[in-house]
């Protein structure tokens, strides 16, 4: 996994590289989970989400959006994620941890669209996402 | 979709204001409230570039403003303030962001610093025991149900009248009389809900705050007096919002609008300013939620009011009535609200989008209840931690605001910056040697909230009271504060 925080005045951004743009959305939930606190532990649950967008941006914050529900409401810790389909307009992903104790560590209010764009470049891709904490 | 604006023209207005040329395809101008010293914190465009994107959404009257405390948000700038006609405008949950009605409140007393220091830290440990904070609290000692929490999404504050957690009083100085009426709970998704059940009555984390402060000066006599301030008293000071529930309100909406909006082909500069017009469907959907979001965020900071009145009345075996414990004003940060402008000449209903930014109504104002009706608005201003907070009136200036002042000193710093800064020391023991207690459930949120992190809230107050959009009443030192 490869993501960088980069300075943003009022929130937190990060940025993620990837070879492909299912590794993008693999590497960019676990980015989010390691800024929440909310990464690691075993592999004890396993969870299905299918996401639906306007195409890939959307997908990609609405998929971060899933995540934020899961580890906010239930409390679960990220261990692993898998993405076994990703098209233009849906995806689906395979979402691998176990139930912490507690809420996150730190708590993300929400993924923004703000300035956000997939970009692919030199046979992978990057993108650089903005949560409002 | 994304038209990024650039190489945008900046000139002086005066000493407090600059513009933002128009240029296509912004529709009107941008005015920034920002002396010569905020000036210069400006240099990164991406501020600019927000303020001029929302200069380009359709029905916007008059300039895109933004206050002195102005910084990079997201879609909206922080500080950001904007009209959109209700005829033909729209209204974007980005302008108004996912904390809803994040806002703050000023509670008075009749006790003197005096009567209070030696005992400060206890009272602090107490306060930390009773209010819950940091990441994911929940409530404590007391449960909603969903039906108890609907009515709090109907109702706002006048559900916690009606629980015995607060008085008329209390409601007269909220804005709205603490419920905004165009409240649908059931524009809020099960979803919402299910993140606002267990957090009413909570602080929250990150630059939410309890503070216990001493008004250290005193501006005006005559108007400090209506709002019942003296020097050397303790004041207490709750900052808070809709909690997840709010957070959940702006992700189903801005998603919504998105889809729609690119469906209709409208384009927009920055996704996140996704909008609908806010006579149709959607927009008056979204409105409903955010007014039940809002009432969410009015109950909860009721509620922690209800609990510093206890924990005060157990410390000072007196009650919180005898201890003159009164709520001075209550003001929303984040918000849209439907108000009656006077622009050119023209009295036009608009939606007001405040991001960031607090209302300041006018002397004379009707909104305003009787006793403030000379004097405008209380406008309470937060600084950071280790320097002081202000307390202002709104100034018959703020109507070129369209009533709108700044919100806080406003951030300086990212918070990795921040952290850098803070390596090696100690927080805690620096706001110490100010005379600042603190208690934090994470020592990163203290880190990332250190003063040096902020504007001189000095400067951005000499700014909107020089621009004649306030009047200075009086100026607060921190002595206690529990952040979440």
């Amino acid at each position: 996994m490869a993501y960088s925080l980069i300075e943003h005045t009022a929130d937190t951004g990060f940025r993620v590289t990837a070879g492909s743009v299912q590794g993008l959305f693999a590497d960019a939930g676990m980015a989010l989970a390691g800024i929440a606190g909310a990464s690691g532990g075993r592999e004890t649950v396993r969870t299905e989400v299918t996401v639906e967008g306007i195409d890939q941006a959307d997908l990609l914050v609405r998929w971060l959006q899933e995540l934020l529900y899961l580890m906010e409401v239930r409390r679960l810790r990220i261990s692993r994620l898998e993405i076994p389909e990703l098209g233009d307009t849906r995806m689906t992903a395979v979402v691998k941890g176990e139930y912490g104790s507690g809420p996150p560590a730190r708590e993300i209010k929400g993924v923004t669209y703000h300035g956000l764009e997939i970009r692919r470049a030199g046979g992978g891709c990057e993108a650089v996402i903005i949560v409002d904490v | 979709m994304y038209r990024a604006l650039e190489n945008l023209s900046v000139r002086r207005l005066d000493k407090y204001r600059l513009e933002i040329r128009r240029q296509p395809p912004m529709l009107t101008c941008g005015v920034i409230y920002a002396n010569a010293r905020i000036e210069k914190d400006l240099k990164d465009g991406n501020v600019l570039r927000q303020v001029a994107n929302v200069a380009c959404l359709p029905g916007i009257i008059g300039p895109s403003l933004a206050m002195p405390d102005i910084h990079w948000g997201y879609g909206f700038p922080i500080g950001g303030v904007a009209a959109f006609s209700l005829d033909g405008g729209i209204i974007s949950p980005g302008g108004v962001g996912y904390d809803i009605n994040c806002g703050i409140r000023c509670i008075t007393t009749r006790i003197s610093m005096r009567e209070l220091h030696p005992g400060v830290e206890d009272l602090l440990a107490l306060l930390y025991s009773t209010i819950p904070s940091g990441v994911g609290s929940s409530t404590r000692g007391f449960r909603v149900g969903k039906r108890d929490l609907l009515d709090v999404l109907a109702n706002g504050s006048r559900w916690a009248l009606k629980q015995g957690l607060a008085d008329r009083e209390d409601l007269e100085a909220h804005e709205d009389g603490g419920c905004m009426e165009d409240a649908d709970p059931e524009a809020v998704s099960e979803r919402a809900i299910e993140r606002g059940l267990p957090q009413l009555g909570t602080l929250g984390s990150g630059n939410h705050f309890l503070e216990i402060d001493v008004v250290e000066e005193i501006f005006d006599e005559d108007t400090a007096r209506i709002f019942g301030l003296f020097e050397g008293q303790t004041v207490v000071l709750i900052h808070s919002g809709s909690r997840g529930l709010g957070h959940q309100v702006c992700d189903d909406y801005v998603h919504a609008m998105l889809s729609a909006g690119i469906r209709s082909g409208i384009e927009l500069p920055d996704r996140q300013l996704a909008c609908a017009p806010i006579s149709g469907s959607q927009g008056k959907a979204y409105f409903g939620a955010m007014a039940a979001a809002a009432n969410f965020a009015f109950a909860n900071r009721q509620i922690m009011t209800h609990l510093v009145r206890q924990t005060f009345e157990r410390y000072f075996s007196s009650s919180w009535e005898r201890l003159g414990m009164r709520l001075l004003y209550d003001c929303c940060h984040n918000i849209a609200k439907k108000e009656t402008i006077t622009w050119e000449g023209r009295r036009i209903q608009a939606c007001i989008h405040r991001k960031g930014a607090t209302r300041a109504l006018g002397p004379g104002d009707r909104r305003l209840p009787e006793r403030f009706r000379k004097t405008g608005q209380p406008v309470l201003v937060p600084g950071d931690m280790g320097r002081s907070s202000y307390i202002l009136a709104g100034a018959p200036g703020a109507k070129e605001t369209f009533s709108s002042a700044c919100h806080g000193a406003g951030r300086l710093l990212s918070r990795q910056q921040a952290k850098k800064l803070g390596r090696g020391r100690s927080i805690l023991d620096e706001l110490k040697g100010r005379g600042v207690h603190a208690m934090a459930a994470s020592r990163g949120t203290l880190a990332e909230e250190a003063p040096d992190a902020y504007k001189d809230v000095a400067e951005v107050v000499s700014t909107i009271t020089g621009a004649g959009i306030c009047r200075a009443v009086a100026r607060l030192k921190p002595l206690a504060m529990v952040k979440g």
